[in-house]
């Protein structure tokens, strides 16, 4: 029955997600399109002559109509075709798909590391509510809140590549002389399990540990408060007080509470992972990563229009993908919830 | 983006742990926020005004030297002395955040208390367009607007601003939509009171506090946004004495072991930043005690 139900929630969901791309598509383009004037201006530079300009307008189809160009986006957004990026010269979406392998496993490994410090250190506090550690871990996450990311990267890198030499350079994925996988996702860590290479599997956790530990550690801070307040109203529920009149263990006691607290975690986690698809540009630019975001970094900063577009569009959809995702798994991770 | 929770911290014990009836306001919290925002905005003229060097002056003779007496942080590639920029940068940072997140903080409100007030398919159709912009990664939807738009200071402010009105919008709305159902407010338009007036005494008043917090939580991660982009080379400019453009030019150096190029500035926007989550956390919990 649950199941059936779920099922209708999904199809459901999957329905209303039709408008809301539609929405982002839209939103994608005339906050690109309409931020400024003619891209083709930006692109061609201050000193081009009108024929250059004229080229490159029919190049990136700025020669049209606002109403066509919207239009012609859209169509090739729905067919996920956003044209040749003009200083790759290769097809947008080839760019992309290449390189997004690459920043989803950072993602991935760092919010990992992020929920469970996170996770640990919230249901830690909020089991020691008042005492002196807790204090500690409420002013260290607090504290932690305040560090840029990007700052913090380089902090590591000193510590760890200058000063101990633990880290290999800050040169993206792999150095040039590792042991490589075969390229299969892109993303290095990855290919090496699939073709089961432990030399390069050794090298590629090398290269992600720094990166990793940046983006983990600070995103530890927002998920661990979280937990804190969360753990802290289940412990006191009726339910939990219930329990230990009951005389449950302590293990089994911490195990319910655990898993009451979860649901507005989740909730979070799938917030920072649709924000850090894009939100990892900083820290992918200091390691070099090679990502997508890094990508979308540069395309920004030559103006390569269409890399521009399909990048935010890319990542405002992902973010709509996340969170169907993450409503799905309130579902499963909380019975309460009534569908 | 942070979202508004119930930030906790724990300096709160002093302040909330009085008896009933004593209605502190100030808070460890406040004062320590407002203390380092002072310190800041003072400091960014007193420290440049007493400097023997100025932040736009470059001395190549003393390129990449260490932290000594004649040059507290140190210097940069250019000979930059670090302490003084480093000490000057508040007046941009802070100005240009201010400017950003206090546009979208006008702007949300005002779309937000219309959206809740009326209850209409304007209001409903405003709130599914701030839904998709929020759907956006924050960092590269400013980037690309600070990009397209023209790299200069005035479209950080707007890409700040557009940003932050969504938060404000929501945030606005909901408060409004718990507000115009209240006694007080039925009494009101009973007796006659214009719309206009309404809003402005009786909703608007009532709805500011948590905006106020939000204020300070986006203040701070305005702050880091726009050094963000300033490491990028986007919106403002090396050689602009500016912390993240400051971390740009000392990111090189990191590698090769001239730490304080990039540590200073970066200590100094983290201060930043810090202040206003203290400031916002402190406004919570005044809050709280005034309830």
């Amino acid at each position: 029955m649950r199941a059936r139900r779920i099922a209708v929630l999904l199809l459901r969901r999957l329905l209303f997600m039709i408008p809301i791309l539609f929405g982002v598509i839209t939103v994608t383009f005339f906050v690109t399109r309409l931020a400024g004037g003619d891209p083709a201006y930006l692109i061609a530079g201050a000193f081009a002559t009108p024929e250059v300009i004229a080229e490159i307008q029919a190049q990136i189809g700025t020669d049209k109509s606002i109403g066509q160009q919207y239009v012609n986006f859209l169509s090739g957004a729905v067919r996920l075709d956003f044209g040749e990026a003009i200083f790759t010269g290769n097809p947008v979406q080839d760019d992309l798909g290449a390189r997004l392998p690459a920043t989803i496993e950072l993602v991935a490994f760092s919010l990992a590391l992020g929920l469970i410090l996170g996770v640990s250190s919230g249901v830690f506090a909020a089991r020691r509510r008042g005492r002196k550690s807790d204090k500690t871990v409420n002013a260290t996450s607090f504290s932690l809140l305040s560090l840029p990311d990007f700052w913090f990267g380089l902090i590591l890198l000193y510590v760890f590549f200058f000063k101990l030499s633990w880290a290999p350079p800050p040169v993206g994925q792999l150095s040039a002389n590792d042991p490589s996988p075969t390229d299969i996702t892109g993303a290095a860590v990855l290919d090496s399990i699939i073709t089961a290479n432990p030399a390069a599997l050794k090298a590629a956790v090398g290269h992600a540990a720094l990166p990793v530990v940046t983006l983990g550690v600070l995103l530890a801070a927002p998920i661990s408060r979280l937990t804190r307040s969360s753990m802290l109203e289940v412990l006191q529920a009726d339910y939990m007080q219930f329990g230990q009149a009951c005389g449950f263990p302590k293990s089994r006691l911490r195990r319910y509470g655990v898993r009451a607290a979860l649901p507005p975690v989740v909730t979070l986690a799938g917030i920072i992972f649709s924000i850090l698809i894009g939100g990892a540009v900083l820290v992918e630019v200091i390691f070099s990563w090679g990502g997508a975001a890094q990508y979308a970094a540069t395309a920004i900063i030559q103006s390569d229009y269409p890399a521009i577009q399909a990048f935010v569009f890319v990542a405002g959809a992902i973010s709509v993908f996340v969170f169907l995702i993450v409503d799905l798994l309130y579902v499963l991770i909380d019975p309460r919830v009534k569908l | 983006m942070r979202v508004l929770t119930r930030p906790w911290f724990g300096l709160r014990g002093a302040a909330a742990g009085r008896g009933h009836g004593d209605h502190r306001l100030l808070n460890p919290a406040l004062i320590a926020g407002i203390a380092l925002i002072v310190m800041l905005v003072v400091g960014s003229f007193l420290v440049p005004a007493l400097s023997s060097y100025g932040p736009r002056q470059p001395n190549p003779a003393d390129a990449l030297q260490g932290p000594s007496v004649s040059h507290l942080f140190g210097t940069d590639e250019t000979g930059f002395d670090v302490f003084t920029r480093v000490w000057y940068a508040p007046r941009i940072d802070l100005t240009i955040a201010a400017a950003g997140v206090g546009l979208g903080l006008v702007i949300g409100v005002t779309l937000g208390v219309a959206a809740g007030f009326t209850r209409g398919l304007v209001g409903e159709f405003v709130l599914r367009i701030a839904d998709i912009v929020q759907s956006f990664p924050v960092l590269i939807l400013a980037l690309a607007l600070v990009a397209l738009a023209g790299n200069d200071r005035t479209n950080v402010i707007w890409a700040l601003a557009f940003v932050n009105a969504p938060i404000f919008l929501r945030l606005i709305r909901s408060r409004v939509l718990t507000i115009r159902e209240q006694r007080f407010i039925e009494a009101a338009i009973a007796l006659g009171n214009p719309t206009r007036r309404l809003l402005r005494k009786h909703v608007l008043p009532n709805a500011l506090g948590p905006v106020v917090v939000q204020f300070g939580i986006s203040m701070g991660y305005g702050i880091i946004l726009l050094a963000g982009l300033a490491f990028l080379g986007v919106g403002i400019q090396v050689p602009t004495p500016e912390w993240g453009s400051m971390i740009l030019i000392g990111r090189s150096n990191i590698t090769t072991g001239q730490w304080w190029t990039a540590i200073f500035p970066g200590l100094f926007l983290a201060i930043a930043v810090f202040a206003f989550n203290l400031l916002s956390d402190g406004v919570e919990q005044a809050r709280e005690v005034s309830r």
